[in-house]
């Protein structure tokens, strides 16, 4: 309790100053996680449609999902040097993954009987994957981005150690300056988005379910 | 009235790549419009692969198909087959969409607007039987087997094709419910004239519902005949053999009493009492003879206004002179 008040306490005299941190973590968090749906989607599409290219590519994928975060961010450092747009970079490495290999499989996981009814009814390749292969395969995409989500908020807060900023930043002060409530003061709102976050895609899990009629 | 058949396939055969031999051989054979015929063979016959070049899921090796005349390589492949009602065994339902949405497929790839969709997918669901009102909000695994199986097919029916193809349609489906289906793919075939190509391992299946049937072995048809002609002139020991033609009980079931008059008459002679119609199996005039002794049963086929004898001596000749 004491910490907490002092939390809050901290936050109001630097309101400002956090506020830019909280702003840089959420936009490194959303940008990233954008930038990874959109790279991750169509390579797991194409690795679903080609047996053999594609096992390689997952297995190359399941490679960097064993890369700690830390590390990522650090790989990055020779090459981008410090700041934003490089932790933006480790961040949507490290989003990509979960995503990449929850389309994949969410694909594959399709009875080809469906598939070939679709073809048999006429449905055109672009037509059917629009219409019943992502729709689908929709539940474990959103799974693999629900990952990839609570993954890339709770390393953002590494960003700060390569100059990204974002909450991280406090809990680099606060360790620096053995202080736990300055380090509390980044890693509760960590937390507290980690959860929004979770509840979100609950949300839309429970939506999705509802419309195609899944557990009723 | 046009002599075109509905479809009509020459010379086809499929090879599939990196194997020894044929699936299916070099076939040749036609359907007529409003017929419907039955595929029959063990499992690896080659029929669904025969069945899948009609609606070109593959394309054939050799041969050609036409469908009302026309080549079917010479036709937008997708086009085709929105033209061709296409029903499977299972997991042909999307189980994302209610079931109107899945009947309402190909009418929705047509862009037919939602009022017209909305109307025939209640007609076509009364047509399988289900009440609308009940069922177009469901989702697939909210229905029974027999009842994915309704919906399948009134999803082929859907966007009105000509041609029906269905493989194995029933497969999955209890002994009880199949027999229902059975008579409602038979009523619905009287309904709408589809022509109809129904693939089935089973004999009872295809012999019942094919006006001819189509015995397959190996990629090569044995025979294409109507069920008469399958059992009173098998074209080889093979179609013998797999039918049973000359175990006297089978026969007894599966030839018509019809098939064994040799001199009809005018129906205007006046039928004895209890007569026994000509589309009956010969267990009825066999039934008429244990009933009650007589020198013969009248037959009477009431489609060409005709009628016949049949005596306990036909029914001998065909146990001793199978005609092989
Ligand atoms: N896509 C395919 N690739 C290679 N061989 C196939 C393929 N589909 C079927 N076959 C082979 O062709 C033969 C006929 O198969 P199929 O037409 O499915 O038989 P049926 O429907 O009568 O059970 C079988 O030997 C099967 O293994
Ligand atoms: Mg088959």
């Amino acid at each position: 309790m004491k910490f907490l008040k002092q939390v809050g306490d901290y936050i109001q005299m630097n309101r400002a100053d956090f506020d830019k941190n909280l702003i840089i973590h959420l936009q490194l968090s959303l940008i990233a996680l954008v930038i990874a749906i959109v790279i991750a989607v169509p390579i797991g599409v194409y690795a679903a449609k080609h047996a053999k290219i594609g096992g390689r590519l997952i297995g190359l994928f399941n490679a960097i999902r064993v890369i700690p975060s830390l590390a990522i961010l650090v790989l990055v450092l020779p090459l981008m040097g410090m700041g934003f747009y490089p932790a933006l970079l480790a961040l949507t490495i490290l989003a990509i993954p979960p995503i990449l290999i929850n389309t994949y499989s969410g694909l594959q996981q399709i009875n080809p009987e469906t598939l070939e009814a679709a073809a048999g009814m006429g449905m055109g390749n672009a037509y059917r994957l629009r219409k019943i292969e992502l729709p689908l395969a929709a539940l474990p995409v959103i799974a693999g981005v629900r990952l990839a989500a609570i993954e890339v908020i709770s390393s953002a807060t590494l960003a700060a150690f390569i100059g990204g900023g974002g909450l991280g930043t406090y809990v680099m002060m606060g360790m620096s300056m053995y202080d736990p409530s300055i380090m509390l003061v980044g890693a509760l709102p960590v937390t507290g988005i980690a959860l929004l976050s979770e509840l979100f895609f609950s949300v839309i899990e429970f939506y999705l379910k509802k419309k195609y009629g899944i557990g009723e | 009235m046009t002599n075109t058949p509905m479809i009509q396939v020459e010379n086809v055969s499929k090879r599939f790549p990196k194997t020894q031999a044929d699936a299916v051989q070099p076939t040749s054979f036609t359907v007529a419009a409003g017929e419907f015929i039955t595929i029959l063979g063990t499992s690896g016959s080659g029929k669904t692969t025969l069945m899948k070049m009609i609606n070109r899921l593959y394309e054939p090796t050799t041969g050609t198909i036409y469908i009302n005349g026309q080549d079917t390589r010479q036709m937008d492949v997708n086009v085709l087959r929105r033209r061709i009602g296409y029903v499977i065994q299972q997991h042909g339902l999307f189980e994302h969409w209610t079931v109107a949405q899945n009947i309402a497929t190909v009418c929705q790839i047509l862009k037919w607007d939602k009022a017209k969709i909305a109307q025939r997918v209640d007609e076509t669901l009364r047509l399988v039987q289900l009440d609308p009102d009940q069922y177009r909000n469901r989702h697939p695994h909210q229905l029974s087997g027999g009842e994915q199986q309704r919906v399948g097919i009134a999803r082929a029916l859907a966007a009105d094709p000509d041609i029906l193809l269905m493989d194995e349609p029933f497969g999955a489906v209890d002994a009880v419910n199949r027999a229902t289906l059975q008579d409602e793919i038979q009523q619905i075939q009287r309904q709408t004239h589809k022509t109809i190509i129904f693939v089935t391992h089973d004999i009872d299946e295809a012999l019942k519902l094919g006006d001819r049937t189509m015995l397959f072995r190996s990629g090569v048809i044995q025979q294409f005949a109507t069920q008469d002609e399958l059992f009173l002139q098998p074209a080889n020991d093979f179609v013998a053999d797999f039918l049973k033609v000359h175990d006297q009980v089978t026969q007894w079931r599966y030839i018509h009493a019809g098939s064994l008059v040799q001199t009809w008459q005018a129906a205007a002679h006046t039928p004895t009492i209890d007569p026994v119609a000509a589309d009956q199996p010969l267990a009825v005039v066999v039934e008429h003879f244990l009933k009650a002794p007589a020198t013969s049963v009248t037959v009477v086929d009431v489609p060409h206004q005709r009628c016949g004898e049949l005596t306990l001596a036909d029914l001998a000749r065909l146990a001793e002179a199978p005609s092989c």
